[in-house]
């Protein structure tokens, strides 16, 4: 991972490697789960926040 | 201001840009000028994605915003964390396979010329006016602010941000954003603690909070449905999403910002690094905003928060009226003190009904205060007929300048200048990467050297920038521009998605059928929006279902070509 990549316009797919490179910690999976489970952790948060101050 | 805000002011803005044009005096190639050699980790893209969605506007209006309507415009933004993940998966592998310097190029790629064209062209006409609007909106209350005029205001903000990202290009303006964003969050967190020391002292905060409460100013999250109010939560998840798909997805300004990374890893990052921490911002900065409503509710505010427009009405004839409002304001005030003093003594009792009773009071005052403001609104229409009545902008700033320490003033100037040319220098590098990349490299001269179009490049981002300086200085001329630019953008924004997302996901549909699409579905959201009453951020839905749909049924409906 975090290689450089090759000049633009170089031939679709010749660094088919990269575009399939797993990041540095956790998986890409683990990572969108925490970015959308904090979206709904927050709206949550939000919602008792406005019911509480009403 | 003090000599130590200017210190504090000029000091901030002139070692971030001269940190800026250092750190990247080697870009001397295309790829280089354009996305920064590639060279950028996930942390400082994320931050120049931030940095360029945040514009002045962003802290000048939002806390206006929450002092006036409350938090419930935070849910603008509930569709940006799904928008940031389906970019990761969907759209960052595709541009990085075809190694675009654009995101218009793989529509080339997928379709045709006439395509790609069509896209580039759409956001040159709109990031350009928004470009002009990114300085003239804050140059308006800087000006008056500072005390200088408004030209000189335009002139200078453009200059600066001219001078460093042709200097750099794209790895100077993601090296000063990465700064600008420390310097904008920072001093919003600062403005936050100063607001909350000169709350009384036997306030607590949560009795500041229940106090914003009771006046309406906590509506974080509203659940009805229907599509007449503008903030919901489902207006922002479905709204918002696509607004954000569209924006993040096929703007050069933002497309660049994260293909300048060192890898598809950090490029993926720097998003979802935008998507974890983008909601979070914009709630410290309405907070700001209703933190200094509840400052506001101990300590009497002015009645029109423009002080020039104060002045003009203070010299006419109309003085004496508004020394009246002034006066019928004041009472509102010391009735707001005594419903506020029996609530907290009502809470202190644990006596619910008198609790409610002082609510009752307390908002029976505010509404008081609203009507005394909307007859000094009316009152200044009929003094000065071409005043703008709307003094949004001017609470937040109006509050800094007033009531923060020395040093911090010029602080939290230096955050909305930073914001102003972070948003705008995004705008200019993409605006001339567009121009050469779609336009002049694909049409006008397909052979040059490197060299040559890295100087057209520069060349072309100066003259967007000069563009964007006189189109700021003659905006004041024009009625209700900021509007006009705003919808303009949310009229276009859903075809172009809709462009993308064919290109990506239905593999059988030709160009011209898409392209026949793109312009059918123009029309039809233009003619939705003269007709009728829809809020703007639906449009961004309307249109890319337009474009899916039509071009799905165009497809089926023009002849195939048979091979011979």
């Amino acid at each position: 991972m975090a290689t450089d990549r090759g000049p633009p316009g170089g031939a679709p797919g010749d660094d088919g490697d990269e575009l399939h490179a797993a990041p540095p910690f956790l998986s890409w999976r683990a990572i969108y789960a925490i970015v959308l489970g904090a979206l709904a952790l927050q709206v949550v948060l939000y919602a008792a926040l406005t019911a509480i101050y009403r | 201001m003090s000599s130590l805000d200017w210190v504090v002011l000029f000091g901030t803005l002139g070692a971030i840009v001269a940190y800026g044009v250092w750190k990247t005096r080697h870009a001397n190639d295309m790829a280089s000028y354009l996305h920064g050699g590639y060279a950028d980790r996930w942390y400082t893209i994320g931050l120049s994605v931030m940095a360029t969605q945040a514009s002045a506007i962003t802290f000048l209006s939002t806390p206006g915003q929450a002092y006036v309507d409350g938090m419930r415009f935070l849910q603008f933004y509930f569709g940006l964390p799904l928008a940031m993940v389906v970019l990761s998966i969907a759209f960052i592998p595709r541009f990085y396979g075809l190694h675009v310097f654009t995101a218009y190029e793989f529509l080339e790629a997928r379709f045709d010329r006439k395509t790609r064209q069509l896209a580039a062209f759409l956001f040159l006409v709109q990031r350009g006016l928004s470009a002009g609007i990114t300085i003239y909106a804050p140059a308006i209350v800087l000006s008056r602010v500072l005390g200088w005029s408004l030209n000189l205001t335009c002139v200078s903000i453009g200059a600066l941000v001219i001078l460093y990202t042709v200097a750099g290009g794209t790895r100077a303006v993601s090296q000063t954003q990465k700064h600008q964003m420390v310097v904008m969050l920072g001093g919003m967190v600062v403005a936050f603690f100063v607001v909350v020391m000169r709350l009384p002292p036997g306030l607590s905060f949560g009795r500041a909070v229940g106090v914003a409460g009771v006046l309406g100013k906590m509506n974080v999250v509203d659940f009805s449905p229907g599509l007449g109010s503008r903030y919901t939560f489902w207006s922002g998840m479905t709204g918002g999403f696509f607004l954000a798909l569209s924006y993040f997805g096929t703007d050069q300004s933002q497309v660049q910002r994260y293909l300048s990374g060192k890898s598809i890893t950090h490029s993926r990052l720097g998003l979802l690094f935008n998507g974890l921490l983008k909601i979070p911002m914009q709630f410290l900065i309405l907070f700001v905003g209703v933190m200094v409503f509840v400052f506001h509710q101990f300590n009497p505010s002015p009645l029109f928060f423009n002080e020039a427009t104060v002045a003009a009405v203070r010299g006419s004839p109309a003085a004496g009226a508004w020394r009246a409002l002034e006066g019928r304001q004041g009472t509102a005030f010391a009735s707001k003190q005594q419903a506020i003093e029996g609530w907290q003594a009502a809470l202190d009792r644990h006596d619910e009904s008198a609790v409610q009773a002082a609510a009752t009071r307390l908002r029976a005052a505010e509404a008081e205060t609203q009507s005394v403001r909307d007859e000094a609104r009316r009152l200044i229409r009929r003094v000065l007929p071409r005043a703008e009545t709307n003094d949004t902008d001017y609470i937040f700033i109006g509050f800094v300048m007033a009531n923060l320490p020395r040093g911090l003033v010029g602080l939290l100037l230096a955050v909305i200048l930073c914001a102003a040319m972070s948003s705008t220098a995004s705008e200019l590098t993409a605006l001339g990467g567009t121009s050469v990349v779609d336009f002049y490299k694909r049409s006008f001269r397909p052979a040059a050297s490197d060299r040559h179009y890295m100087v057209v490049a520069k060349l072309l981002t100066a003259g967007w920038g000069v563009l964007a300086v006189l189109f700021a200085a003659f905006a004041s001329m024009l009625d209700n521009l900021i509007q006009a630019v705003n919808i303009l953008g949310s009229l276009f924004y859903g075809a172009i998605l809709g462009l993308f997302l064919v290109a990506f996901f239905v593999k059988r549909v030709r160009a011209t059928p898409v392209f026949v699409a793109a312009l059918l579905s123009e029309a039809l959201v233009i003619a939705t929006w003269w007709t009728t009453s829809i809020g703007f951020l639906w449009f961004n839905v309307i249109g890319c279902a337009l474009v899916l749909g039509l071009s799905l049924g165009l497809d089926a409906l023009m002849p195939r070509r048979v091979p011979a």
